[in-house]
């Protein structure tokens, strides 16, 4: 008898063993669990964060274009710190302009593949700009996209501005003044196929420091094309739109917060200081 | 006795240290069923899916995915009424040639059509990027276009062959 009491005791002391084993174990698994849901959790927070990037402020008096079957997504630059632009960004007046995409409905970019970015990125319709990798001042008038020439899209759209930025791609091989002759030709034919359209000459956008080292294009060389351009308008009835020196950083070069890698291109944000200046130019 | 209570103290919790392992394995088979499921014969797979597994692995610099409706702007002899979905990726800025699409079309002639349209739109990148960015020139010169089924593809990414075969993967 004093023997089945020494095992039933022992049977509950094994039992209670056991059943705090059990709930360590429990507690271990539900320490993981929680541990890996927090983890989860501030890598959505991160995700989220990035997009509101690129979001005009809500203080906007106009919005950014809402495509309806496209999604947009900007990457953040290698070495980027996603909270440094994002505050960078909100105090950056420059980077958040407003404009209003209705007010480009009649309106067209002659441009290169910088201002292919204006549809890319959905600033504006395909049908608003006229932009192809690598044309220049020089090819523009006659180098057809979709079976057009940029005249004949300028009459199609009964355009009531038209903007050309141009320029960059001759910068390595052209002279300055010689490409800011040939813009004038350009901008002749333009008025003479579209009297009523009032046109603007945009500046070319600088290059980096980096790209400078790299010996193609250079700051001086997009000064001189510049200040070219500056006094065709000011004798040819066109209007200068200094975008240029609206992205320039303290040492005079593009800075890396509006500038692509390759140190020539623009971010995604850029476009909205351009539309935002170039609205700003004939209103 | 003694002995035996001690064996039996440290066999029980085995037995159900034991068990949850089992269970534990059990969720790591089902993981791996899933895993196949994915990888396997996907008929409806989205376009956009397709090009969102490449993207994951090859990315895009500046990157800008678009879809069915934008596909006349960008491809223009393409006939968009015998498409059923779409998506393609690009460079945003316009900086570089890099471009992936992916095409379901109604029939599998359809895809082919679009096969060709495809080819001809490459013909132009290659032409325009000859002597703009001859340094990105290999991801036009050693693209890849192909259908399979009812789909069509285009690849001119930084790793075209590591690209199809993820394509291929989510379309086999």
């Amino acid at each position: 008898m004093a023997r089945k009491k020494k095992v039933s005791g022992l049977s509950v002391a094994i039992v209670s063993l056991n059943i705090v084993i059990v709930g360590i174990i429990i507690l271990l698994i539900a320490l993981i669990y929680l541990h890996i849901k927090e983890d989860t959790g501030n890598l959505r927070e991160e995700v989220t964060t990035v997009p509101a990037v690129t979001e005009p402020d809500a203080s906007d008096t106009v919005s950014d274009p809402q495509p309806s079957d496209t999604q947009q997504r900007e990457e953040t630059q290698p070495g980027e710190n996603t909270e440094e632009t994002t505050a960078e960004t909100e105090e950056d007046s420059l980077i958040s302009p407003t404009y209003d995409p209705d007010f480009f409905q009649n309106d067209l970019f002659v441009g290169d593949s910088i201002s292919t970015g204006l549809y890319l990125y959905d600033y504006l319709k395909k049908e608003n700009v006229f932009a192809e990798v690598g044309l220049n001042p020089e090819s523009a008038a006659t180098r057809e996209i979709d079976g057009e020439t940029c005249i004949q899209r300028a009459q199609s759209l009964n355009a009531k501005h038209i903007y050309i930025m141009l320029g960059s791609n001759g910068l390595a091989f052209l002279e300055p003044d010689y490409m800011a002759s040939k813009m004038g030709e350009l901008v002749d034919k333009l008025k003479a196929a579209c009297p009523s359209a009032q046109i603007c000459v945009i500046s070319i956008s600088p290059v980096t420091k980096a790209h400078e080292a790299e010996g193609a294009e250079t700051m001086s060389k997009v000064n001189a094309y510049n200040t070219a351009l500056e006094k065709l308008c000011s004798t040819n009835n066109c209007k200068y739109v200094d975008l240029c020196s609206l992205l320039l950083d303290d040492e005079g070069y593009f800075a890396d917060k509006y500038a692509e890698e390759d140190g020539l291109h623009f971010k995604g944000n850029t476009y909205k200081l351009l539309l935002s200046t170039a609205q700003k130019a004939v209103q | 006795m003694k002995i035996r209570n001690i064996i039996s103290a440290l066999l029980i919790p085995a037995i159900l240290l034991t068990g949850c392992s089992k269970t534990e394995q059990g969720s790591n088979t089902d993981t791996k069923q899933e895993q196949t499921d994915s990888a396997a014969p996907e008929a409806n797979v989205s376009a956009s899916d397709v090009v969102k597994a490449v993207l994951a692995e090859i990315s895009i610099n500046s990157s800008v995915e678009k879809g069915k409706g934008d596909l006349e702007n960008y491809y223009a002899s393409l006939d968009t009424a015998t498409v059923e979905d779409a998506a393609f990726a690009m460079c945003g800025s316009g900086a570089l040639p890099d471009e992936i699409a992916v095409i379901k079309c109604k029939t599998a002639d359809d895809a082919k059509n679009a096969e060709a349209a495809l080819k001809s739109k490459l013909e132009k990148q290659k032409e325009l990027f000859s002597t703009y960015t001859p340094d990105e020139m290999y991801k036009l010169e050693g693209a890849v276009i192909f259908t399979k089924g009812n789909y069509a593809v285009f690849i001119a990414l930084s790793d075209n062959d590591k690209a199809k075969s993820i394509v291929e993967g989510k379309l086999s």
